[in-house]
């Protein structure tokens, strides 16, 4: 199929990108939405343009490099799939397709649809993690922990960073990210000790960056390739206001 | 090694004032304030929407309400509490969280963002807005009566009559209509604000917070109702002069 793209490009984080047109022939509906960009690339080399610029990693929705904003929706707005996981059989031949970068002043374009995410690693370094030696993997059930709480905690680890709640969020709002990295730990015994200082530590590291507030419209678990829950957010809410109260 | 890794807050040993301050400034402290300062104003819609419903029942006990409201200190200074403290908090707070989100986007999308969320929640600016104009204009008509058509005799016992000031002004459908228009645009306000609290506030629960969301529906569109059932009764002649 042939499809007409419109594709945010921006030479580096310095000058200023606009939206520019393309025209992509030769797209079957069996490719990935990555590999229909390989194959743009393709086409823009052979005429000796420059490709366009775009983070991949893995390529099986597990690493959170890629990150395009399609038709206004952050990794295209199917449930629970990443960009690299979409597939080019949800479009027809003649559609035209937006694609952009996540939009966020703590997420700078480094390059055409390329995101500096430092400001993610940084909230993590703040907090998002028990200093407590664990040692290598222990024994199977060593230390118990209630089915339920590993479920939680396991529903929160599933994030893999990509941005997407932040792209999707009217107000670029990073809570989704923040108190998944938060509530993996505090649902776990090693979890607890840091647990008060974890969150006010993550919280003050995402103000810093830059990114909005949380009014609470559920827009980042909408998108969230990994579906977890806004049940974190509250998680988060209720710690931080427990720990004005410990001090 | 250990003690180099171990998790310590930078602010570690600032004072409460201090402590708190910070808190209440942070993205989720504000939101605190949002939603602590909603609920004392939902409250407080609460027991207004309960004092309106008296005019079905009659002048005397409209007026009773009134007058016993006016001379109770507590009833009257709680009330007063909730609009001085929570309404200037809800404003401010709302407008510092606006600034802090449009300065998190500085460059918009080309292709509108169509993230899915309700539409009553995206426009709670607008709404809160358009609620604030009518507020004051709601206390120029009922409370410092400088609009709007007034009785022009007291009641015998020297107060003010207001099931007369209530019915004379509904009987102007323009008044009317601002009032029912209001409701509309509160309605949608509460209809996600009454959930969002609790979520700003911490609670969570896999049956509690689908609950919580139907019951903000249910609460914001029913009150309004009610409320605007009032300046309808008295244009179709049931709540009578």
């Amino acid at each position: 199929m042939k499809l007409k793209l419109h594709v945010w490009r921006q030479p580096n984080k310095d000058q200023a990108g606009a939206m520019k047109d393309y025209a992509v022939e030769g797209v079957s509906e069996h490719m990935s939405f990555l590999e229909m960009m390989d194959t743009l690339n393709e086409q823009l080399m052979n005429k000796g343009e420059e490709p366009v610029a775009f983070d991949h990693d893995c390529r099986e929705g597990i690493c959170g490099s890629c990150s395009m904003v399609i038709n206004g929706l952050p990794h295209g707005g199917h449930k629970g799939v990443t960009v690299c996981q979409l597939h080019m059989r949800h479009f027809k031949d003649g559609d035209e397709i937006f694609i952009e970068p996540w939009r966020a002043k703590a997420f700078p374009v480094l390059k055409d649809l390329v995101v500096d995410r430092a400001a993610f690693d940084r909230i993590v370094a703040s907090g998002g993690y028990v200093s407590v030696a664990t040692g290598g993997a222990p024994d199977a059930n060593a230390l118990p922990i209630p089915k339920k709480e590993a479920d939680l905690s396991m529903d929160a680890a599933a994030c893999i960073g990509c941005g997407a709640c932040v792209a999707a969020c009217k107000n670029a709002s990073a809570m989704l990210f923040t108190a998944a990295k938060a509530s993996h730990l505090n649902h776990l015994p090693q979890g607890q000790p840091e647990r008060f200082e974890r969150v006010k530590n993550m919280s003050m590291q995402m103000d810093a960056e830059g990114f909005g507030t949380c009014t609470n419209l559920s827009q980042c678990e909408a998108v969230c390739p990994k579906e977890i829950s806004v049940r974190v957010i509250a998680e988060f809410n209720a710690d931080l206001i427990k720990a004005q109260v410990k001090g | 090694m250990a003690d180099a890794m171990e998790l310590k807050r930078d602010t570690a040993g600032e004072s409460l004032l201090g402590s708190l301050t910070r808190f209440f400034m942070s993205a989720v402290g504000s939101k605190v304030v949002m939603a602590a300062t909603g609920l004392g104003l939902f409250l407080f819609v609460v027991g207004h929407l309960a004092g309106n419903l008296l005019a079905y029942v009659g002048r005397d006990a409209f007026n009773a309400y009134a007058i016993a409201l006016k001379s109770n200190a507590i009833l009257l200074w709680g009330a007063r509490s909730a609009l001085l403290i929570g309404f200037p908090l809800h404003i401010l707070t709302a407008i510092r969280t606006v600034q802090l989100n449009r300065a998190a986007r500085p460059v918009p999308y080309a292709f509108d963002n169509k993230s899915p969320a309700r539409t009553a929640a995206k426009t709670m600016m607008l709404s809160g807005l358009v609620v604030m104009f009518y507020f004051l204009y709601h206390l120029a008509h009922f409370t410092w009566r400088i609009t709007g058509p007034q009785p022009v005799t007291l009641l015998p016992d020297g107060n003010f009559d207001a099931y007369s000031m209530l019915v004379m002004g509904f009987q102007q459908p323009l008044i009317s209509l601002i009032y029912i228009g209001a409701q509309v645009l509160l309605a949608a306000h509460l209809s996600h604000g009454v959930y969002s609290m609790f979520q700003h506030l911490g609670f969570w629960g896999t049956k509690w917070t689908p609950f919580l969301k139907k019951t903000a529906l249910v609460a914001g569109y029913g009150l309004c109702a009610a409320f605007a059932s009032i300046p309808l009764a008295v244009l179709l002649g049931i709540i009578k002069p």
